[in-house]
């Protein structure tokens, strides 16, 4: 009896969390704004007008160029930092790792007004590069922890058996090292495009009329329009965002990426 | 030398990108704002943060918002719990697919899960539709821009954040125990309510600080489902920024926010060990 | 206490068989002790008897009363479990405590039965500690205190001192033992040692892919095992397999590699008969030097010898079967001192009296 009342608030808290992207997929099938399940009535018409439309368009390729350079750039900074840091005891580590791990600590919009006001300052008025540098500030935590996590855990006689084989520093890191930590790496990176492209708290303050992301385009959409093509846009991102859920699982497990 | 070569660019961000900034933001909210324009008077003042700390109407809205991020935090916890709970005893083959349907969200752009929750809420949506079709009201309930919808669309950001939390610490816990307890007696719920629930408390801490911290800075989603009468800090921080170019008051109040959600989690946190089971629960989870 | 009875009892786990109809009877206040290897269901068959576990079919009763699917709170066992399970938030005396607040007896009483509990485990001292300010040992009482204070029907062990180093093993063997027998209690107790279950148990019950392969008394286990498998559990290292070729009385041909052993067995055997003989070392007979041709001991070359104290363990190599190494353990004496001395490449004769040469079909 207690198991079934269990199991039946546990089903009903899963559909609770998984509802709204259910809804979202369907409406965008749908004749109009309410949900409509007869089959009979799909349509493909709105993902056409979404993809046909300049706002929509305009932002997919901001975001997917901002969040693939955002991704390299934190990649790079990454592994930087965690071979720096991981696999070493010096005074001062734990401050270190933590400094670099900060940007996760600051709530976002407080960096986007931070951000903003800097840049504007400094007379950085690119929307561009003011959402790339944005980005990459919220992204690369995500890349350090990855890596050191990675390295971590990396067995370290491989490379020492690589050494004795005569390779030489260069050669370990780049022939052992690297490839032996690359799922890990690579997941970290496909997080950051994920974060990047998500993001809304930082990019609306950076963001300017001409160049805008895909989350900001839709709200904005939101304010004046109500029809479903808001739903294809976003039925487009949630299989995107699923799609590469399922392949981080694959590569390094979701759970240690995001909890950490 | 090689580690200060390969530490150079990540710090330079760091300095440049975020402790730069966020001591900027600091000096800005103590200047004034010349009324208009974005630029500030010389001199540093504390006008702005009198007129957080003593205006009504800001002190209103900052307790609103706490009050809304309580409340979330509670529904996610006494949720998140028995749904950390099933995935902790889930058989493991499928324990990877269910902790992913839960983590998954996390990954859908806020403003999608925010729109989704637009139309199952909304005057026309999901909801009402299923209410009026099974005769529990006439009219449609007015649900969307309002509070109650805030605090819908938060408890479903926050509640992955919650769950992992919780489910961390019970990994921690050896399952045993709760078939050791049913030995000497006890019913399942008690064995989880005595054992697991007890032995989870740092977990479930960590996640409410977590999720209370998170809400009050939430952005998006009160933006979005409570439009005008969002009463939350964030959409005051982001109209002075966006609407009445008052940068220092914008800064100012940004502090604010962030200072009263330090104060109460570590407040929270100084209070909780000092009731004994908690710190119980701590000792016997840091030796496992 | 209560007797237990487990009758016709099968456990499958999918379309696996892990328990297959298993009979065994226990007496109140007996020790009976599980024996076998990893996967022969002795943990199984214990968490069906706690209740842990629901069997396929088949029956169990405590105490004259069905508790096959009685739920496992609901059965008056207690339970003591590999890695304890001592609860880690709470200090000895509320561990103690717990079965008896679920059983909600009065605060008073459920403080007296705890002190005489932690008196009988000599952990007074200890009562406000938490587990991990304990000992092992001291751990090992809490749980068992733990699991005796409330007067169960049975008490459970699943092998409880398998991580517990030598002497403090042994130690707790004889506490174990001590205690059980002091409260009158019926146990059942699950190990892979085969030593520990001979120091432990009024019977043992050796178990062997869900089966249980022969239930008797030490002392009978160990001078007549039933089968082979549980004369190779019990420390029949020696298994040959011969065919007998003479019947009343019996004599075996053991053919190995080029050669033949011959081997006298005290029971008749029909000639042609395939049996395989079990020689257990301690019985062995030890000749050092050159076997005259007309006596019956088996020429053999020492390959290893391997001193330990008070015993030397042989290991020879028949002359006339070289593929076969022959283990023998010879306890050192008056007589048998020379036989210290021995090393690889000496030539000594072995053989065993036909009465202590087990047989088996």
């Amino acid at each position: 009896m207690m198991r079934l009342l269990f199991l039946g608030l546990v089903s009903a808290i899963f559909i609770f969390v998984l509802l709204p992207l259910l809804v979202v997929v369907v409406v965008s099938f749908g004749s109009g704004m309410t949900i409509n399940l007869d089959p009979s009535t799909f349509t493909l018409k709105w993902y056409g007008v979404a993809v046909r439309s300049d706002l929509f368009r305009n932002a997919l390729v901001n975001s997917t160029l901002i969040g693939a350079a955002a991704a390299a750039l934190s990649t790079g900074l990454g592994l930087a930092a965690g071979f720096a840091i991981a696999r070493a005891h010096f005074l001062g580590r734990s401050s270190l790792e933590a400094l670099l791990l900060s940007p996760l600590a600051v709530p976002g919009i407080v960096i986007g007004i931070a951000l903003l006001m800097v840049f504007s300052t400094v007379g950085l008025r690119d929307a561009w590069w003011r959402l790339l540098l944005g980005h990459v500030l919220l992204t690369f935590p995500y890349c350090v922890r990855t890596v050191i996590a990675s390295l971590s855990r990396l067995d370290r006689s491989y490379e020492d058996a690589a050494a004795t084989l005569g390779a030489s520093r260069f050669a370990v890191f780049w022939r052992v090292t690297l490839p032996m930590i690359r799922p890990g790496v690579m997941a970290g990176a496909l997080f950051a495009f994920v974060i990047s492209f998500d993001n809304v708290p930082v990019s609306i303050f950076l963001a300017d009329a001409k160049t805008t992301t895909v989350p900001l385009a839709i709200m904005t959409y939101l304010e004046w329009n109500y029809d479903p093509s808001v739903a294809a846009a976003s039925s487009i991102v949630i299989i995107s965002m699923l799609t590469f859920a399922m392949v981080l699982e694959r590569l390094a497990g979701l759970k240690k990426v995001v909890g950490g | 030398m090689r580690r200060v070569l390969l530490l150079t660019p990540p710090i330079v961000v760091i300095v440049l990108l975020l402790l730069v900034p966020l001591w900027y933001l600091v000096d800005i909210s103590f200047r004034e704002n010349v009324p208009g324009r974005v630029t500030f008077l010389p001199g540093y003042s504390l006008a702005n943060y009198i007129a957080a700390l003593s205006d009504g109407f800001y002190l209103s809205v900052l307790g609103s918002t706490i009050l809304l991020s309580l409340a979330v935090t509670l529904v996610c916890a006494l949720l998140g719990f028995p749904l950390a709970y099933f995935l902790w005893r889930a058989p493991p083959s499928m324990k990877g697919i269910l902790t992913l349907l839960v983590i998954a969200p996390l990954l859908i752009s806020i403003v999608v899960r925010a729109y989704g929750w637009m139309v199952i809420l909304g005057d026309q949506g999901l909801l009402n539709q299923a209410l009026i079709s099974m005769g529990l009201t006439g009219q449609p309930l007015r649900i969307m821009f309002t509070t109650t919808a805030m605090f819908i669309g938060l408890v479903h950001v926050q509640f992955p954040f919650m769950v992992l939390s919780i489910l961390t610490g019970l990994e921690r816990i050896d399952p045993l125990l709760v078939s050791a307890a049913e030995t000497l007696g006890a019913s399942r719920l008690r064995a989880v309510l005595e054992i697991v629930v007890v032995l989870a408390i740092p977990g479930i801490i960590t996640g409410m600080m977590l999720v209370f911290t998170l809400c009050m800075t939430a952005f998006v989603t009160p933006i979005l489902l409570g439009g005008s009468s969002s009463r939350m800090m964030t959409t005051l921080v982001y109209s002075q920024f966006n609407t009445a170019f008052n940068w220092p008051l914008g800064s100012a109040l940004a502090i604010v926010l962030s200072v009263a959600s330090l104060v109460l989690v570590s407040a929270f946190l100084m209070g909780a060990r000092r009731i004994p089971l908690v710190r119980r629960a701590e000792s016997a989870g840091s030796k496992g | 206490m209560a007797e237990v009875r487990l009758e016709e009892i099968t456990k499958f786990y999918g379309s696996l068989k892990i328990i297959d109809k298993l009979n065994l009877g226990i007496g109140s206040g007996e020790f009976v002790t599980l024996l076998g290897p990893s996967g022969s269901g002795k943990t199984t068959t214990l968490k069906i008897v706690a209740g842990l576990e629901l069997p396929t079919s088949g029956k169990l009763s405590i105490g004259g009363q069905d508790m096959t699917r009685v739920p496992v709170n609901m059965r008056k066992i207690g339970m003591v479990f590999q890695n304890l399970a001592l609860f880690p938030h709470m200090t000895v005396a509320e561990n103690v405590a717990f079965g008896l607040r679920m059983r909600r007896l009065p605060r008073a009483r459920i403080e007296e039965d705890v002190a005489r509990a932690l008196d009988m485990v000599q952990l007074s001292r200890f009562s406000g500690r938490t587990p991990d300010q304990i000992s092992g040992g001291q751990q090992q009482r809490v749980a068992l205190a733990r699991a005796f204070v409330f007067n169960p029907s049975v008490l459970l062990l699943d092998e409880p001192l398998s991580a517990l180093d030598r002497k403090l093993r042994e130690e707790m063997q004889i506490e174990i033992r001590q205690l059980v027998q002091k409260l009158g209690l019926t146990a059942i107790f699950v190990t892979h040692d085969q030593e520990e279950a001979l120091t432990l148990s009024d019977r043992i019950a050796v178990m062997n892919n869900g089966l249980i392969e022969q239930c008797d008394t030490p002392a009978k286990l160990f001078r007549e095992p039933a089968t082979e498998f549980v004369a190779t559990f019990m420390g029949v290292s020696n298994m040959l397999g011969g065919r007998a070729t003479a019947g009343t009385p019996g004599v075996v041909e053991v053919a190995a590699g080029n050669g033949l052993l011959r081997f006298a067995v005290s029971r008749p055997l029909s000639t042609g008969r395939q049996v395989r003989l079990g020689l257990r070392p301690e019985d062995a007979i030890v000749e050092t030097g050159p076997v005259a041709p007309d006596n019956d001991r088996i020429a053999c070359r020492v390959e290893t010898a391997i001193f330990q104290g008070s015993v030397v363990a042989l290991g020879l190599r028949p002359m006339a079967a070289p593929d076969v190494v022959l283990h023998a353990r010879v306890t050192l004496g008056a007589t048998t001192e020379h036989m210290a001395e021995l090393k690889a490449g000496d030539m000594v004769g072995v053989g065993w009296r036909a009465n202590s040469v087990l047989v088996y079909e």
